[in-house]
């Protein structure tokens, strides 16, 4: 009889003791579950509240007429839209899904910046203006009503937002069958109704549209001039032998041929690749994957193998505006020059290593889709004049003429000075037409280089 | 960078070399100051790094200036890039980090690197975990490229390796091209 006592004992033991931390488990389970759905109602009902605030916003801005009040409306409207723009990516959507109301909510707020910008300058909003915040209203009507109706069910069911989480863990694939997945995706689908806004900001969608203007009127290549040009570009050792072979395409802003270069004899040497434009054959990007060694070389060194580089490659004439160094390469920006103007829309990044002075990589995106004669305004003011109107507390220096992108695809002719403010340094840029200052950057040292920001 | 080799080349420091400036390396710079009698305040001072035979960087300014670096940017595309991409050649690399840097600039996404990277479901190697892995120098100079603006993908916001399951809607992207094993479109 004692023989099974014992172990009957232990038996009953293990079960308790399993089922106690079972039930531990669980509770930390559920608690780690309520925990998530609390933070994901939370950025639910302020996305909510911020959509409303940015309805009536929107519907203030179409009727008020004080240009200042306006102003502070429109600054309003861009920031209640960025909150709900960061409410929104909190939920557990995906990417897929919302993206055309994460959208709205972009649009909103640069349009309102954009707007705001004018307003700010003594340009009243004119009819066209005035019909697409009228849309735009109408669009966050709709966001709202829709809004609305989901927090109605978030408010019946506490389990809303895991509910969907589950579901998505369970089958990446199935995109039907939940509630508040197919919620979401009529609300999107309700959006993308909508017509596109265009305006003068960065997100507006006439400029997915741009054409690369160094290239226009520019004549096809072909694969095997793809890979002569391809074999030009690269920065050769005169001991060497290159080969190049086009291995793919690439279809996207600039329609391309992928290029692989190889040096020496068979697969052993260092692999570049780059993208070779099929309209004028320009290099897009060029890339080497190698890690230099020590450095050998100095920046100035580095600078000059880069200058020669592009000049040996037809860049025209080119300024070096500032350098990065990291981890035994350098990457140098480069602008185009026209008539002694620093053309800064026209950028082109060398990167060379340290250890041989190599050109290691090459970026062009910026010149290709920019560069071109530019009509530069003749009647400008003096430097001493412009000079005039900057923060007096600055101590200022330089004072080229430089063009500068401003909004998302204009182009405005100023005076860059750099003005000292005890340790810290900034760039201004006061327009070389009618004085304004139109930009101010810092500048920020760090061991590796200077940042703007 | 340097420093934490030196540290742990004299053994005072084992974490990632990732050049973040973290706990451990505080700490590893303690130990070596009180080996070498300077004042334990865990900052790599003038006087530390000529102990350790490297030079300060700069005069460092007594006036108040900001701290802004971008590097806590830098160290989380770097996360990505190698949860995402870590068997994947160099320009693979690059891409992913392209596309991250490709989001903050579509109306579609998030604005900033860590909305972009932590938008739920946007990226697995992040809801899984597999992105907290230690930093190699392949992942931090890609993402060093991917931010200076590199971008091997001609303005990709999409990538996904054909090999494993995905969202079928995917494919309804217009594809631009394919790097490594990642298809790429937008």
């Amino acid at each position: 009889m004692r023989k099974w006592i014992i172990p009957l004992v232990l038996g009953i033991l293990a079960i308790g003791a399993v089922a106690l931390w079972g039930n531990t488990q669980r509770l930390a389970n559920r608690n780690t579950e309520i925990f998530l759905d609390n933070k994901y109602q939370r950025a639910f009902f302020d996305l909510t509240n911020q959509v409303q605030n940015l309805e009536v916003l929107l519907s203030k801005s179409m009727v008020v007429a004080d240009p200042r009040l306006d102003l502070s409306l429109l600054m309003d409207l861009r920031q209640q839209a960025a909150f709900a723009q960061s409410n929104l990516s909190q939920l557990p959507l995906g990417d897929a899904l919302a993206s055309r109301t994460s959208k709205f909510l972009t649009q909103v707020g640069d349009y309102g910046d954009s707007l705001a910008r004018q307003v700010s300058r003594g340009e009243a909003i004119n009819k066209d203006q005035w019909d697409s915040l009228n849309n735009l209203y109408r669009q966050s009507v709709d966001l709202n009503r829709e809004l609305q109706g989901m927090s109605y069910k978030v408010a019946q069911n506490n389990f809303y937002f895991s509910e969907l989480v589950r579901q998505v863990r369970k089958n990446l694939q199935d995109t039907s069958g939940n509630a508040a997945r197919s919620d979401l995706q009529t609300l999107d689908q309700r959006m993308q109704s909508y017509p596109s806004l265009i305006y003068d900001g960065p997100f507006s969608e006439h400029l997915e549209k741009t054409e690369p203007r160094a290239l226009s009127g520019q004549a096809e290549i072909d694969r095997n001039e793809a890979v002569n040009r391809a074999l030009a570009f690269v920065d050769k050792n005169p001991n060497l032998e290159y080969k190049a072979v086009v291995t793919g395409d690439t279809n996207g802003r600039i329609p391309a041929y992928r290029v692989e270069v190889t040096a020496g004899e068979g697969d052993a040497g260092p692999r570049t690749q780059l993208d070779v434009t099929r309209q004028g054959g320009r290099v897009i990007w060029m890339i080497q994957p190698r890690f230099p060694g020590e450095q050998a070389i100095s920046i100035d060194e580095a600078r000059q193998k880069a200058i020669r580089f592009l000049k040996d490659r037809d860049f025209g004439e080119m300024r070096s505006t500032y350098y990065m160094q990291q981890q035994n390469t350098v990457t140098f920006n480069f602008a185009a020059v026209q008539d002694g103007v620093t053309l800064y829309p026209d950028l082109v990044k060398v990167t060379v290593a340290l250890d041989n002075g190599e050109v290691i990589g090459a970026e062009t995106t910026g010149y290709l889709m920019s560069h071109r004669q530019r009509q530069l305004p003749e009647n400008i003011i003096s430097q001493e004049q412009a000079r005039a109107t900057i923060n007096p507390r600055l101590e200022v220096t330089g004072g080229g003429l430089t063009l500068i992108p401003v909004g998302a695809s204009d182009e405005k002719l100023t005076y860059e000075f750099r003005g000292k403010l005890g340790e810290e340094t900034y760039l201004i840029y006061i327009n070389a037409e009618n004085g304004r200052e139109e930009n101010v950057l810092k500048l920020i040292e760090t061991e590796n280089g200077t940042l703007t920001m | 960078m340097r420093l934490q080799q030196k540290l742990s080349q004299w053994g005072y420091y084992n974490g990632p070399q990732d050049g973040y400036y973290g706990a451990e390396t505080y700490r590893a710079v303690q130990k070596f100051q009180r080996n070498n009698g300077i004042n334990p305040d865990g900052a790599a001072g003038s006087q530390t790094l000529a102990a350790m035979g490297l030079s300060a960087p700069a005069a460092v300014p007594a006036v108040s200036r900001g701290v802004t670096s971008g590097r806590d940017e830098l160290i989380l595309l770097a996360r990505v890039i190698e949860g995402e991409a870590a068997d994947e050649p160099f320009t693979g690399k690059v891409a992913v980090g392209a596309v991250i840097a490709n989001r903050t600039k579509s109306a579609d996404f998030p604005r900033t690197i860590s909305g972009v990277v932590y938008q739920d479901y946007a990226f697995e190697s992040i809801s899984n975990g597999q992105a907290y892995r230690p930093l190699t120098q392949d992942s931090i100079r890609a993402a060093e490229m991917a931010l200076s603006g590199y971008d091997p993908t001609g303005s990709a916001l999409f990538f996904w390796n054909p090999a494993k399951p995905v969202n079928p809607w995917v494919w309804s992207r217009s594809i631009i091209t394919t790097i490594g094993n990642h298809v790429f479109a937008r």
